[in-house]
């Protein structure tokens, strides 16, 4: 057998050879040694893993950095966010519920227009539905809790937003009657869609927050709708 | 519970209040891994000046991470995996890393063979410094910190063959580099590389 290529040699520095390589290693003087060699250096390379030296850092500016950063706190910061981790769980899903809502809402304003439920659920606006294209900021939140700050803000706001428009809109009085009916038809059919959908998760806790959501937003449309029927007509169906 | 399981529990406690925001914990985490971070860091920065500005932004980088360990490695390895990380971006941003490059000096370092330890770890830290960017960071990548030439292929942006190709040119240089050491006989079973007096 002719002598070992360096290329090899290398590789063998932390391999293993064939028979046949292991056979000519026996007999070459040359090419033990040049594997030998290679394993060295491959050792030296271990030792150095193994080095430690002083650091580098040193606390003292260390810990500047990190106040600075809002990475340490002081003791009643560290308890309020001990406060806040034991909640983030609780947050999620009020977050998940607000987006439930929110998507609630927009459904049955869907189907109150006449739209399909399948064609309602279709996420965005129709072409060159302008209106419905929120202005979103690109710039990112400066943390977590800020993100989750504007969530609950937007909440608050989409929940008295929607409050507002129960007790006010006007827009429908001169149709009102049938608009509510459209619109109690349609929560009818999500309220039995989402209860198929509950059936199968029954613990779920979004389908579960979208059901009772649908059947609120039901019970305030016939509050709506007999307050909307013409003095002496009453409530005949459902 | 074996030492593994109890240092783990413990910087698992440590690491709960750390997230916090606990100045004791994060000191505590700092002072027990901070000789190897830090040494990870100086090693893939060969300049020491440099080293130091990145092992501050490379401790702020594991800190910030904190909340995302999820205790399935050991605390210093995955911190390890930040540092290792967050150095070669750092490099990258100062062009250190600009290209990996091929061609090889033919130069052999002059040091005057020795058995002490510290010596010889001088020694192959000159020697790595002689490497192109590229063979060094695969040569420390791979044969001190243990990545695969997979691992290094996704840190670098290269190929497992590219890495493969750097470490063989790296290995090769360094053999010719500290020839007086590594082709000389061991004299104690070989732990210390030492080059006998002749």
């Amino acid at each position: 057998m002719q002598h070992l290529l360096i290329e090899r040699l290398v590789e063998l520095a932390d391999g293993e050879p064939t028979a046949a390589e292991r056979e000519h290693l026996g007999a070459c003087a040359m090419c033990t040694a040049e594997r030998t060699a290679y394993q060295r250096v491959v050792a030296m390379a271990a030792d150095e893993r193994r080095r430690i030296a002083p650091p580098l850092t040193d606390w003292g500016s260390l810990r500047g950095e990190l106040r600075t950063r809002g990475i340490i706190s002081t003791p009643d910061e560290a308890a309020s966010r001990r406060l806040w981790s034991a909640r983030v769980a609780s947050v999620g899903g009020r977050i998940a519920a607000a987006v439930a809502i929110l998507a609630v809402g927009i459904v049955s304003g869907r189907l109150s227009t006449g739209m399909s439920v399948t064609g309602a659920m279709v996420l965005g606006g129709g072409p060159g539905d302008e209106s419905t294209v929120a202005t979103v900021s690109q710039e990112d939140f400066a943390s977590t809790a800020a993100a989750l700050q504007v969530l609950q803000r937007a909440q608050q706001e989409y929940e008295r937003a929607a409050l507002y428009l129960a007790n006010h809109d006007t827009s429908v009085s001169e149709v009102a009657s049938e608009l509510l009916r459209t619109r109690l038809a349609a929560l009818d059919e999500m309220a039995e869609t989402s209860r198929r959908a509950l059936g199968n998760s029954p613990a779920d806790p979004i389908m579960n927050q979208v059901y009772l959501t649908t059947l609120g937003a039901r019970n305030m449309t016939l509050g709506r709708l007999a307050s909307a029927l013409p003095v002496g007509s009453r409530l005949s169906r459902f | 519970m074996t030492k593994t399981s109890e240092t783990m529990a413990t910087d698992f406690l440590t690491i709960q209040r750390a997230i916090e925001g606990d100045e004791r914990a994060l000191r505590a985490l700092w002072s027990q891994h901070a000789p190897h971070i830090d040494a990870v860091v100086r090693r893939l920065a060969g300049d020491p000046d440099l080293a130091q500005d990145i092992a501050q932004e490379v401790w702020i980088q594991i800190f910030r991470a904190l909340p995302t360990y999820r205790g399935e490695s050991q605390f210093g390895t995955w911190a390890h995996r930040i540092a290792v990380n967050r150095t070669l971006n750092a490099l990258r941003r100062t062009r250190r890393l600009a290209k990996v490059e091929t061609d090889m000096e033919e130069d052999t370092v002059s040091v005057e063979p020795t058995g002490d330890r510290s010596m010889l770890r001088a020694t192959i830290d000159a020697a790595a410094a002689r490497l192109s960017p590229g063979a060094r960071t695969v040569f420390l990548m791979h044969d001190v910190e243990g990545y695969t030439h997979e691992e290094i292929a996704e840190e670098l942006g290269i190929t497992a063959g590219g890495s493969k190709s750097q470490l063989f040119k790296a290995r090769a240089k360094l053999r010719r580099l500290l020839a007086h050491l590594v082709d000389a006989p061991q004299t104690d079973s070989g732990k210390e590389h030492a080059t006998p007096a002749h």
